[in-house]
């Protein structure tokens, strides 16, 4: 017992306190919003890929373009609300990297370009899937098992089953992102 | 040699404070996203506030969003220095090393 009439034990218990608030209060800030964002993502691979299995030329296009403007209106929009409630000038840096990732992706398609729909697909897809797998390393671990997991099941698709690629995609891949999403956004609450 | 905190070693306001040191230097959390991270009541929250904020610990920031009124919360630089050492206290009554009575307030 110390002078303060603190046993070692409390002490031992206060600190443990500490660790796990600070734990969960930066886990809990760094994912705020992400649960949606990510299940926001896996419709839009569900409803692109069926696009590019079941439509052709430019209405694949434009199903592809409305997918993912809506999916960043979404994301932009779940993104101003939780700002709202912490205010973290550091929490830019993660905004920041996704808008470095889709530069690279960018940038990729552009010199490997022409390629086919699928590698393209495919390409774009595991940059992204990069993305996940450093929030997973720096923020928590549901990250890193879904971003290695949906790389390794499109890799497997575009490999084994080019023909189906689209489809495979569609539900293994924007499956995986919106289970993966919604555990998130349940663990997360 | 570091001394525990009596303001800070209260359960509460404990917790509060290791929520608010472990955000960035200018972070701010609103209010109620605090109550929720924390599981407390608005009542509880906001006496172990006032307390934390009358030692300087913390800065509380009324302010309008969207014609809304919202209260956020940050750590002052007193109050980080404050947790660090209470933290330091804390570590060292683990390790056996006595550690001097706090000046800083009351439990």
């Amino acid at each position: 017992m110390s002078a303060n009439g603190l046993s070692a034990e409390e002490a031992r218990s206060a600190l443990e306190t500490v660790r796990t608030v600070e734990r969960q209060t930066r886990r809990a800030v760094s994912l705020r919003g992400g649960g949606p964002i990510v299940t926001v993502w896996g419709v839009v691979w569900l409803v692109g890929y069926l696009g590019s299995y079941f439509l052709d030329g430019i209405a694949e296009g434009l199903l592809w373009m409305l997918a993912n403007l809506l999916g960043a209106a979404a994301t932009l929009t779940i993104v101003a609300r939780v700002a709202r409630r912490v205010r973290d000038p550091a929490a830019g840096r993660i905004g920041l990297l996704w808008l470095a990732l889709l530069l690279f992706a960018a940038v990729i398609v552009w010199v490997s370009w022409p390629l086919t729909y699928e590698l393209m697909g495919l390409l774009i897809a595991l940059v992204m899937m990069f993305g996940y797998v450093v929030m997973g390393i720096f923020v928590d671990r549901t990250f890193l098992w879904l971003g290695s997991g949906v790389s390794a099941l499109a890799v497997t698709g575009y490999l084994l089953l080019p023909q189906q690629f689209e489809l495979w995609m569609a539900f293994l891949g924007g499956g995986a992102l919106v289970g993966g999403g919604l555990y998130i956004t349940r663990r997360w609450r | 040699m570091p001394s525990l905190d009596p303001l800070i070693h209260q359960p509460v306001r404990l917790r509060v404070m290791s929520a608010l040191a472990s955000l960035g230097r200018e972070a701010q959390v609103e209010f109620t996203y605090l109550r929720d991270l924390l599981e407390l009541t608005d009542g509880n929250l906001g006496a172990h506030l006032r307390r934390l904020e009358e030692g300087g610990y913390v800065r509380l920031e009324k302010t309008f969003v969207e014609r809304k009124p919202r209260t956020y919360v940050e750590a002052t630089a007193q109050g980080r220095e404050a947790f660090v050492r209470h933290v330091a206290a804390l570590e060292e009554v683990i390790r056996g090393i006595e550690p001097p009575s706090g000046q800083g307030g009351e439990s």
